[in-house]
């Protein structure tokens, strides 16, 4: 399946946010999407997943316009893990996980008993299972959001749309949200939106040998698009972050390719 | 692990009890409300009339002690269980919704407009039940159908906007109740305004229950049916529209039958504050806030107290008195009771 945009502009009021972005996203393709604070990257996400409708262009899946999929429809085809968490009323994490099956019950439906083993499943495919009966608001940062990918699991669509999944973690968090990703790609061909604010996650998933491509926006508007390697550039990034930076090589332990790795060296003030 | 296992399974009995608790709390409210009161019956009294009209299904009209249970207690107190039993769920509908623990039916301009539409019917109909209570319910419909017209001149999040709507509509309904009793007769017809304002089950009976029950129970009825809805909703606008839930709809079903279950309710009792409030609070902090539970729960809950506090009402002194004194009265003891308790958990 591909999920496909075309020539998306999105304003808000005379404020342009998105300018004709063209771009497509494959099954079994990660694709990470990058730029500055308020270059439109939520905004794209929020088009995608059909929440905000009053956009220009067209967004397909396989040529169906998503704004024309019925509610129930386009949720077992795109699911959305927004960053803000809004739950403020204590529900089990098992619970968060079962409400996954929504697009699949009937409008006065409750969830049973073969909705409960599919939870209990993901839980336990993404060793978290020792979670379950844990209140979700009492969970720290990055359980939370491994529940949300379970969640995402459960809910069973191809495309996942994910902003900044490891926002706000700290380092160890970061990195097993990161490595569920790419497990997930790996294992079941899902295709990916992934927004950062982190270049290296970027390197990191091809590392892992996943298929990533990056996005690199600015004003609203791609820059760049294609593999990590020849997005992600000193030149690129220095054009639309204003940072100069160093591109350096190395190999992990363990792992059998070699990794790119971006560090940021001084901002360049004043230009 | 094992340790952690039957510290949940504890916790899990612990909850059912309190739950069945919960739930058999109305059926003995209603029973102790027909052999408490200013005339006294006997529990052993109420046992034989109660038997007596199960198995012949009519009483003898000569028997007073039979005539005090069936035509005036009884209906009371399952009038009281409706009421609020309405006002406890459409509160706690509306604080999921709005995600706001302040948020109550009055919110949305019901009261004030019923409130109105009661003044109305006390002033030029001379407090005729009839019209009174029609008025009442179609005020308050009308209130929150001008509270959704204003919020929905704007474009974005409906729901801040119907709160600012509702606010706007109660001030104006507040302010023509005053005018109301600025110009109603001070001794005609002030007293049966003021007295209304502040909500009785006083001379209700069997057709005031019938007004009422069909309203509430079928909103109650579709408000269950969404119980999964809800709680996907919890999760915030923007994760419930990606789990295929129309939040527009959804929500816009939700407030009709919240609507419709107060205005209902307040136009056969007047204005009773704090159940709308509370009780959904309670609950929260007792059960949890899955609506599959919290809803059922919510109902028995409030219309239980409901039925308490009106047996107080009305055999405290000889005279009724307003329901919403002593709701707030014994209420606010229990809940900072219960807060300190749980420390506010679930909220």
């Amino acid at each position: 399946m591909t999920l496909s945009i075309k020539h998306l502009s999105f304003q808000y009021g005379h404020q342009i946010i998105l300018d004709d972005i063209s771009t497509a996203v494959e099954q079994g393709e990660l694709v990470c999407l990058l730029g500055p604070n308020g270059s439109g990257k939520t905004t794209m996400l929020n088009c995608i997943s059909g929440f905000e409708g009053s956009f220009d262009g067209s967004i397909e899946i396989e040529g169906m316009p998503v704004s024309e999929m019925r509610d129930a429809e386009r949720a077992r085809h795109i699911a959305y893990m927004p960053q803000k968490d809004e739950v403020n009323f204590p529900f089990a994490a098992r619970e968060v996980v079962l409400m996954g099956r929504t697009p699949y019950l009937g409008r006065f439906d409750v969830p049973g008993d073969k909705d409960r083993a599919l939870a209990v499943a993901v839980l336990k495919a993404l060793d978290i299972h020792h979670l379950a009966d844990q209140m979700y608001h009492t969970l720290s940062g990055g359980e939370r959001q491994l529940v949300r990918i379970a969640r995402g699991l459960v809910q069973g669509a191809v495309f996942q749309l994910l902003d900044e999944p490891t926002a706000s973690l700290d380092l160890k968090n970061e990195m097993m949200v990161l490595e569920h990703i790419s497990e997930m790609m790996l294992t079941s061909s899902h295709g990916i939106v992934m927004s950062t604010h982190d270049p290296n996650h970027a390197f990191y998933f091809a590392q892992r040998g996943v298929k990533t491509r990056a996005v690199l926006l600015e004003a609203g508007t791609v820059v760049s698009e294609g593999a990590p390697e020849t997005v992600l550039t000193v030149d690129n990034i220095r054009r639309v972050y204003r940072l100069g930076t160093q591109v350096l090589h190395f190999t992990a332990e363990e792992a059998e390719k070699p990794q790119s790795h971006i560090v940021p060296i001084r901002t360049e003030r004043g230009i | 692990m094992s340790n952690r296992n039957s510290l949940t399974n504890h916790r899990k009995t612990r909850l059912r009890m309190i739950s069945v608790c919960i739930a058999l709390l109305p059926f003995a409210a209603m029973l102790a409300a027909l052999f408490l009161g200013r005339y006294p019956i006997s529990f052993i009294e109420v046992l034989q009339r109660l038997w007596l009209g199960i198995t012949t299904w009519h009483y003898d009209v000569q028997d007073v002690v039979a005539g005090v249970i069936f035509q005036i207690r009884l209906p009371r107190a399952i009038l009281g269980f409706f009421v609020g039993g309405a006002l406890a769920v459409s509160g706690a509908v509306l604080q999921g919704i709005f995600r706001n623990p302040l948020v109550d039916a009055g919110m949305l301009g019901v009261s004030n407009g019923a409130s109105f539409g009661a003044v109305l019917g006390f002033i030029f109909f001379n407090g005729r039940y009839g019209a009174v209570i029609l008025l009442a319910f179609s005020f308050g419909l009308l209130a929150v159908w001008m509270s959704y017209r204003i919020a929905s001149a704007y474009r974005s999040t409906p729901t801040i906007m119907l709160v600012l709507g509702g606010v706007i509509v109660s001030s104006v309904f507040s302010a023509l109740v005053s005018f109301g009793k600025y110009i109603a007769d001070p001794y005609d017809e002030l007293p049966g305004i003021v007295f209304w304002l502040m909500g009785s089950l006083a001379n209700t009976g069997y057709r005031e229950l019938m007004i009422a029950i069909f309203p509430i129970s079928i909103s109650f009825f579709v408000i269950y049916l969404m119980r999964w809805r809800m709680n996907v909703l919890s999760l915030g606008d923007l994760e419930a529209f990606s789990l295929g839930v129309n939040i527009r709809r959804t929500k816009g079903i939700l407030i009709a039958c919240s609507a419709l279950m107060t205005a209902a309710a307040v136009a056969v009792s007047g204005t009773i504050g704090w159940i709308g409030l509370v009780m959904p609070h309670m609950i929260r902090m007792l059960i949890g806030s899955d609506y599959r539970t919290l809803l059922p729960l919510s109902f028995a809950l409030g219309g239980g107290f409901l039925v308490i506090v009106d047996i107080f009402a009305r055999s405290i002194s000889s005279a009724e008195m307003p329901i919403g004194i002593i709701t707030a009265l014994v209420g606010a003891p229990f809940y900072v009771f219960l807060l300190r308790r749980t420390k506010g958990r679930n909220w």
